[in-house]
């Protein structure tokens, strides 16, 4: 057997069996050992936690080059303004913006509530349909000849414009807000999705026919499953979106929201308060979006853990 | 060691792009830095500058698309009296910046205003200031369909829903007109901006504001006449519904050109108050393609000039201190005035500050 | 008892990797007399029923390319008695994945059939467990779920299957690793896991495509070794494409030679070699004679193709 001679043999390291030399165990107890440890080597991770560091410090790591980059800029922004003695009117300071955003807060959280309500169920809508279109598609593949184009056309439809005609044609209740949020952010999703259900892998598509498995069990098995990376990259850039729509969506109608007080701001010459209304936007964007990896986490949780391992060893 | 000096680069060059921003844009708000109001280069005088041929440009901002409250800048334009005047005028189209924002920044010269945004704009800093009135009194009122049995009088507004324009003055002024007619003020508020006109002849909301001189006869052509509740019916202080603002430092600074600019607009104004079928031609033709109706553009001037334009001696532009401070008084009264420091004013302030006569032709 | 051959094999013994493996942990007793029963078991079956016999009979394909007519297959014959170790090897392209397109159901051929103890099995699904090339573990499936996708697709209670599949996880070296995921598992591992999953599905016949074309001679050996162990203990029908002649001899009792495109079988070759059959017995002299007919007849098809 070649095994003895191959010099290859002595560098890689099975889990257990270089303590075994070490420590003169007994060879049953340390392979024991060895075959409840993944065969991939020390180095790498166990149950997702890294080598480098705690989740916390990885979290920093992620996020510190980038918060420094709008710190510095705050801090420029703030001197300029101290230094050209401009009114807060034209230019506030973002001390000057967080003050008056603390100090109106209750307004700010009244509206950004009614705001980030509007949002989710306009989204939960938007994604079911995005949902519905794409399976359609999927089983009906002459469809996406006939849908496709339409999506497209969705995507470029000029919401400023369409958003007054909503009220003509649907009033101001919750409906035309769902559909301008879902004119706005159905299509990357919906996209997604189709070309997530078309990318299974061809030969485990073969291989389940082998098997006997009929179309809805392809969809089931590997279809669904196989889409789900493709899915929450669309989601994460749906949901950037649809904070933005659902306060144009408020353009079309409504009695509250962040939308409403930004206007509402604007006409009172509050320029403090319309950016101090923005951030309170964008901090909500940056929730939902974060939530996004939460949820991928839970619903596909070997997808951060099983890569970066090592493949094809042993 | 090469990374750490290039962010440091970096930083410096984000941090000057930054202060230059804002310098620029101050520089602009102080008001100093109209694109040729350079005063050593010619005095304003109007005849030194069409004896010269050199002209000064003033740009002049818009609430809205071109209507009947332009009339006596478009009049002015057609007959050429600006150009007498030595004064170029650009005139800066509606988006949805106000023009007392546009103003204040310097974005403009003049603009239209509304003596409730003005007060409030001023209040807060800006520097405006209000030199003539278009519209002697409130051109709107509160309006429901005429078909409406139920609402009789503005008490019946109660618990009804309003379509509003996302303004800070409308919901005070409302409660306190509803509430002079005996009801408790309370209704309900869908902020819809220009959709508010088609929501109410729909029957989606029960009241808004429309302008009697515009919406009022639009819905009578349209087939859903309105009724409307005046405001001064019940106890409500009068106001300019229509005023003219002018950048404080620009002014200062340019009085010759001012004085020009503002008696050429006043005589505009006048001509329409005087000849309102012909002022109504001239906005038509200044602005093609813009009115699908033109009835509703004559009918509209005849209305404004026969009640709203003129003051009691028949000339178009002059104001009160009363006027300013009767409806001023309620702003403050009802905390709208908020101070550049962000908080309600606590004295109330000079209301002959808000406007001035003195450009106006005596 | 059960590690008493392997503790007995100086070789095995000094092997750190092959220690490692819970798979060799575990201990087959293939070289015990526990071995035998089996095969003893098997030649009986065979002289008392002919159940599970496998007929190919002029089996033929032609594939319509926009360049004209394709023939791949041309009048396949054969007879595949239950529980034999068939290895199939052919010059490359000439229609071995073909055959088991045809074989597991998925192709229907131009000419000829497929019979399954006398009825007509041809185009139908079902009779055959399929191991393609690559493993096709899906990522977003456990190790133990993985296993049990066949069984998912006949329609069996999850519960169930599980406990099916979980019964073979020890012998496969997988314990442990149920609720691990793929990316997690060597290329060994998962061909192991693969394979669990061919067979738990219970089918008559097992067709194996290159199972360990993708890993390293040495885990290849090690699993070859690991292969005809479990084949023995489990009485599978096995048919296996591989380019390696070592592994036909090796694990196979009759090797197919296939022809160059259209493919037919240019010999069928017994490997009379006595089972249990060992790693050091490559170098016997009768597999080494094998071996070289084996590689002439090769080369020939593959000349033959040029």
């Amino acid at each position: 057997m070649i095994i003895k001679s191959d010099p290859l043999q002595a560098t890689r390291p099975p889990a257990g069996a270089g303590v075994a030399a070490a420590s003169g165990k007994s060879p049953d107890v340390v392979s024991q050992r060895a075959a409840l440890r993944p065969v991939s080597g020390p180095a790498v991770t166990v149950g997702g936690r890294s080598r480098d560091g705690s989740p916390v410090r990885r979290a920093v790591r992620a996020v510190g080059p980038a918060a420094l980059i709008v710190l510095l800029l705050l801090v420029g922004w703030q001197v300029a303004v101290m230094v050209t003695d401009v009114r807060p009117q034209i230019l506030p300071s973002p001390l000057r913006v967080l003050e008056q955003g603390w100090l109106n807060r209750d307004d700010l959280a009244r509206h950004g509530l009614s705001t980030l309500g509007v949002t989710l169920i306009g989204f939960s809508v938007s994604l079911a349909v995005s949902w519905a279109v794409a399976v359609t598609v999927d089983f009906v593949p002459w469809l996406r000849r006939a849908l496709v184009p339409l999506l497209v056309g969705s995507q470029t439809l000029p919401i400023i414009a369409i958003a007054p005609l909503m009220i003509i044609w649907f009033g101001f209740g919750l409906l035309p807000k769902v559909l301008v949020i879902i004119l706005t952010t159905f299509f990357p999703v919906a996209i997604g999705l189709i070309e997530g259900f078309a990318s299974a892998d061809r030969d485990t598509g073969r291989l389940l026919a082998s098997m006997g498995a009929s179309r809805w069990q392809q969809f089931r098995y590997l279809r669904l499953p196989g889409a789900m990376p493709r899915f929450f990259t669309a989601l994460r850039i749906g949901i950037t979106y649809a904070v933005v729509a659902a306060i144009f969506a408020e353009y079309v109608g409504a009695t509250s929201g962040l939308g409403i007080y930004m206007s509402m701001q604007k006409n009172s010459f509050r320029t403090d308060l319309v950016l101090a209304a923005v951030v309170v936007t964008a901090m909500l964007s940056i929730t939902l979006f974060a939530l996004t990896y939460l949820v991928e986490r839970l619903v596909c949780p070997w997808y951060r853990r099983g890569r970066g391992k090592a493949d094809g060893r042993g | 060691m090469r990374t750490r000096l290039r962010r440091k680069a970096l930083v410096a060059a984000v941090f000057v792009a930054v202060s230059l921003l804002a310098a620029c844009s101050s520089s602009a708000a102080s008001g100093s830095g109209g694109p040729s109001s350079d005063v050593a280069g010619s005095s304003g005088d109007s005849s030194g500058a069409a004896a010269t041929g050199a002209r000064t440009t003033v740009r002049f901002a818009l609430d809205w698309t071109p209507n009947t409250n332009h009339t006596g800048l478009y009049v002015a334009l057609q007959q050429g009296w600006f150009a007498d005047a030595g004064i170029d005028l650009q005139i800066v189209p509606y988006n949805t910046a106000l023009p007392d924002t546009l103003v204040d920044a310097g974005s403009a010269e003049f603009g239209i205003s509304f003596q409730d945004d003005t007060t409030v704009a001023q209040a807060s800093g800006a520097n405006d200031v209000s030199v003539m009135a278009v519209l002697q009194h409130w051109a709107t009122a509160i309006g429901v369909r005429a078909d409406r049995t139920d609402l009789n009088s503005p008490k019946d507004l109660d618990g009804k829903t309003y379509a509003g324009f996302g303004g800070p003055t409308e919901e005070p002024l409302l409660k306190a007109v509803i509430k002079d007619a005996g009801g408790t003020g309370e209704f309900t508020t869908v902020t819809l901006g220009t959709s508010a006109y088609e929501a109410l002849y729909s029957g989606n909301v029960d009241f808004t504001i429309p302008f009697l001189a515009w919406e009022g006869i639009e819905a009578q052509h349209n087939g859903t006449p309105m009724k409307y509740f005046k405001y001064t019916d019940y106890g409500f202080p009068d106001a300019y519904a229509v005023v003219v603002i002018g950048n404080r430092s620009w002014l200062s600074a340019n009085p010759q050109v001012a004085r020009a600019f503002v008696q050429t607009l006043q005589r505009g104004y006048q001509f329409a108050a005087d000849h309102p079928d012909d002022a109504a031609r001239m906005l038509i033709q200044a602005n093609p393609g813009t009115f699908t109706d033109e009835s509703l553009v004559t009918e509209s001037q005849e209305l404004l000039a026969s009640q709203y334009m003129k003051d009691t001696s028949g000339v178009v532009g002059p104001q009160t201190l009363a006027e300013w401070a009767g409806y001023g008084k309620f702003l403050f009264d009802n905390g709208l005035l908020i101070g550049p420091d962000g908080s309600p004013l606590t004295a109330e302030p000079d209301y002959s500050t808000l406007f001035t006569d003195d450009y106006l032709s005596s | 008892m059960a590690d008493r051959w392997l503790q007995a094999d100086p070789l095995v013994r000094a092997d750190p990797l092959v220690r490692a493996d819970p798979l060799v942990r575990a201990g087959d007793p293939v070289g015990s007399e526990l071995a035998f029963p089996s095969a003893l078991a098997r030649g009986s079956r065979d002289a008392a029923t002919a159940r599970g016999e496998l007929t190919l009979t002029s089996v033929s394909k032609v594939f319509g390319t926009p360049s004209g007519l394709l023939p791949v297959l041309d009048g396949i014959t054969t007879t595949i008695r239950r529980g034999e170790f068939i290895a199939v090897i052919g010059p490359s392209g000439c229609g071995k994945s073909t055959l088991f397109n045809v074989l597991t159901g998925l192709e229907v051929p131009d000419a000829g059939r497929v019979e399954l103890d006398g009825k007509d099995i041809t185009g139908s699904l079902g009779h055959c467990a399929y191991m393609p090339q690559r493993d096709l573990l899906m990522p977003w499936r456990s190790i133990l779920d993985n296993t049990v996708l066949g069984l998912d697709v006949q329609g069996i209670p999850r519960a169930e299957s599980r406990r099916r599949a979980q019964a073979l996880f020890d012998q496969f070296g997988l314990q442990g690793f149920e609720t691990a995921y793929p990316g997690e598992l060597s290329g060994g591992m998962r061909q192991r896991a693969a394979l669990l999953r061919t067979v738990v599905q219970d089918r008559e016949i097992v067709a194996l495509d290159e199972p360990f074309g993708a890993l390293d001679s040495l885990t290849r050996t090690e699993l070859q070794d690991w292969l005809q162990r479990v084949w023995q203990q489990h009485d599978w029908t096995v048919l296996m494409i591989t380019h390696d002649i070592r592994e036909a001899i090796y694990l196979a009792d009759r090797v197919l030679v296939l022809s160059a495109r259209p493919a037919s079988i240019v010999r069928d070759l017994r490997v009379p070699l006595r089972r249990p059959r060992e790693v050091r017995g490559v170098t016997a002299t009768e597999f080494v004679a094998l071996e070289a007919e084996l590689v002439e007849l090769l080369h020939c098809s593959a000349s033959a193709a040029d």
